[in-house]
Formats: structure tokens, C-alpha cells, sequence
């Protein structure tokens, strides 16, 4: 089996961290972490740093794209065969990466862990599950197969498609969400969904209010409308 | 007024297919694209609505007002725009992003260097050979 790298993209999170990375040595003993701090002001890096994570700091505040992007290169750069990356709010159950394991064992370069098809997980509020529905049906219509969950965070990633992550332009630095899905359908790699359980928000907050979600939903269906029509990258059929 | 109407409309098309080939070609983010396309769309409804809005809400000389207030306030903010996503298109912002994570790894690698070598000289000191 290959080694296996958790990638967590963490801002302002020193209250959850720890509790995550205790959970993920319980769940999955013998797994590396990486946290990517992404220019925290508070004492996440440190607290993961003494929980025994890999950390990488960035020297400010790069966005969850470059986060992403910044844990990839290093996986590839340490040697790991593949990723998993998991949200650091604690949403994400570390019980259900076993589950994302064994499909990248059986090839799959691409797993997307879904809520909807976890009957436990949490159900998130009706203006973000439209918002979720919207973006999964465009995934859906766009590489001609059912997507349950195309805005989940938590995936396992192949090598290859690490390699095709870290190509020059083929993974962006703001918002890698329903747009990178389309692309790596779009590049020929295999997409599988499992069930994941998802917790609410242990603080029972959102990223998403005021006038986020407005921009967060105008924003990704020009990425899509983009996604669906753009050339893909050299070297990619 | 006819051909003011049209230049502005123009402008607003234009910017809002600008935004969506630079998006395709990877040369704007989707926020950006986004806020080129909306503004595009703007000018465009400007364009062609203006004068008439105009005239329904301030009468006989609404019309050049409107177009007056578009061209004074829309325009130059196109411009600005524009000289902005310059910077960008020259790729500045893109080495910028890069040259950050490379800094961030590269600190990394020599921090889990460091690590290594304190635990090799505590091992050598625990079990001297």
C-alpha cells in the first residue's frame, strides 16, 4: 500500500486542531499528517507541530486553494503516494478514512467522500444544501455521471492526479471546488464517491453568511461556465 | 445620443467577453471574472436603458444626464480596472502566490532537517558506538 499523507488546510483553528489530529492517530495509527497553516494569527501551527503533524506555514494568508496546493507539493516532493485532505474544523470524521483508502487502493485517482450518501452525517441548513444541489447537478451534467456531494472538502487523491494538480495552472488558488472536478473528469481520471460522516460545526458556525454564499455562488458558476468550455493543460488528453 | 448609447453598450459587452476569455485562458481569478462580467453587464443595461430611465425619473434632460453619470462614473472605473488586471496578466501576482509556498516549503524541509539531526545526535550520544 502507499504511504499515505492527511492534508489539513487550517486558519485560526487552535481550538479544534489538536482534538482532529488526536482522532485521525486514533483512527488510522501510522498515517503522516501535514497541517498547512495558511498565515493563522493564532497557535495552530504549534499546537500541530506538538501533536507530532508536519506543518508548513505559509507566510500569510494564501487562500484554501493555495493551502491545497501547498500540501501536494509536498506530498509529492516527501515521497507519498497519495493524499487525503480533511477539513480542520473537525466536520470531517476520521473513522471514514479508512473507507477513502481503499478505493484509492482499487485505482481510483479521485474520492470524494459524500455526506449525502452517509445516513448518520449531518444535513446541512435548506439555503446550503440548494447551493450543494446546484453545484453537484452542473458537476453531474458535465461529466455525465450522478455526483452526490461535488463541495466536499474531504478526498482522497492519487499520485497521478497530484501530479496533474501541481502542473502549472491546473488547480486554482481561490476557490478549487466543482470547477476542479469537471477538470479532472475532463482530463480522464476516475471519480468515485464513498459515504463519509460529516459533523456539524462544533461551534455550530459557518463560513458562509452575509452576502458569502451570493459570492461564493456567483463566483463558482463563472469557474464552472469557464471549467466546461476552457482547453485542458499540455500533456493532458 | 444614439451612438453614445451604443459606445457604452459596446464597452459593457466587450468587458464582459474579456473576462470570460482571460477566465478560459487562466489569466483571472473567479472573483475577478466575476465582478469584470457584472460591471460589463452594467455598463451594457447602462448603455442601452439609461436615457430611458432617465426621462422617466428626471423628465426632458434626464437622458443626457444618465449618459453623463455613466460615462463620468463607470468609465473611469473600467479604466482602473483594467490597469489593475494588467498587473496581473504580467503574471506578477502568480510568482508572487508561488515564490510564498515555496518559501513556506522550503522552510519546512529545513525545520524537519533540523529535527532529524537533533534526534541523530541524541541517538549517537545515547548509544555511543
Amino acid at each position: 500500500m502507499e504511504r499515505t499523507l492527511i492534508v489539513i488546510p487550517a486558519l485560526n483553528e487552535q481550538r479544534r486542531i489538536g482534538e482532529l489530529l488526536s482522532g485521525i492517530r486514533r483512527a488510522a495509527p501510522g498515517v503522516s499528517l501535514l497541517v498547512v497553516d495558511d498565515g493563522s494569527r493564532d497557535a495552530t501551527a504549534s499546537i500541530a507541530a506538538a501533536a507530532g503533524a508536519r506543518v508548513v506555514s505559509h507566510p500569510f494568508n494564501l487562500g484554501y486553494g493555495a493551502a491545497l496546493s501547498s500540501g501536494y507539493r509536498y506530498a509529492l516532493r516527501a515521497g507519498f503516494g497519495r493524499v487525503i485532505q480533511m477539513d480542520a474544523d473537525g466536520q470531517h470524521d476520521p473513522e471514514s478514512l479508512a473507507r477513502i483508502g481503499e478505493r484509492l487502493d482499487d485505482g481510483v485517482d479521485l474520492v470524494l467522500g459524500s455526506r449525502f450518501l452517509h445516513a448518520e452525517s449531518y444535513r446541512p441548513p435548506l439555503a446550503r444544501r440548494i447551493g450543494i444541489l446546484l453545484f453537484s447537478g452542473l458537476v453531474s451534467l458535465a461529466l455525465g455521471r450522478r455526483i452526490s456531494d461535488a463541495t466536499t472538502g474531504f478526498q482522497g487523491l492519487s499520485a497521478s492526479l497530484l501530479g496533474f494538480y501541481t502542473q502549472q495552472g491546473s488547480f486554482p488558488a481561490d476557490y478549487p471546488d466543482a470547477n476542479i472536478l469537471i477538470r479532472c473528469g475532463r482530463a480522464g481520471f476516475r471519480i468515485e464517491e464513498v459515504p463519509v460522516r460529516m459533523r456539524a460545526n462544533p461551534d455550530g458556525g459557518t463560513l458562509h453568511v452575509g452576502l458569502k454564499p451570493l459570492v461564493y455562488i456567483l463566483r463558482m458558476l463563472f469557474a464552472v461556465a469557464i471549467e466546461s468550455t476552457r482547453r485542458l493543460p499540455r500533456g493532458v488528453s | 445620443m444614439e451612438i453614445a448609447q451604443g459606445l457604452i453598450a459596446a464597452v459593457g459587452v466587450s468587458l464582459a467577453a474579456v473576462a470570460f476569455l482571460l477566465g478560459r485562458a487562466e489569466r483571472l481569478s473567479s472573483g475577478h471574472g466575476v465582478t469584470y462580467l457584472l460591471l460589463g453587464l452594467v455598463l451594457a443595461v447602462a448603455g442601452l436603458l439609461g436615457p430611458t430611465l432617465g426621462r422617466w425619473l428626471l423628465g426632458a434632460g434626464g437622458p443626457m444626464a444618465a449618459l453623463f453619470c455613466v460615462t463620468l462614473v463607470l468609465l473611469p472605473l473600467l479604466l482602473g480596472l483594467l490597469l489593475y488586471q494588467a498587473v496581473t496578466l504580467t503574471g506578477l501576482r502568480e510568482r508572487l502566490l508561488r515564490t510564498a509556498q515555496e518559501v513556506a516549503l522550503l522552510r519546512s524541509a529545513l525545520a524537519e532537517g533540523a529535527a532529524d539531526r537533533k534526534d541523530a545526535a541524541t541517538d549517537s550520544e545515547a548509544h555511543p558506538d
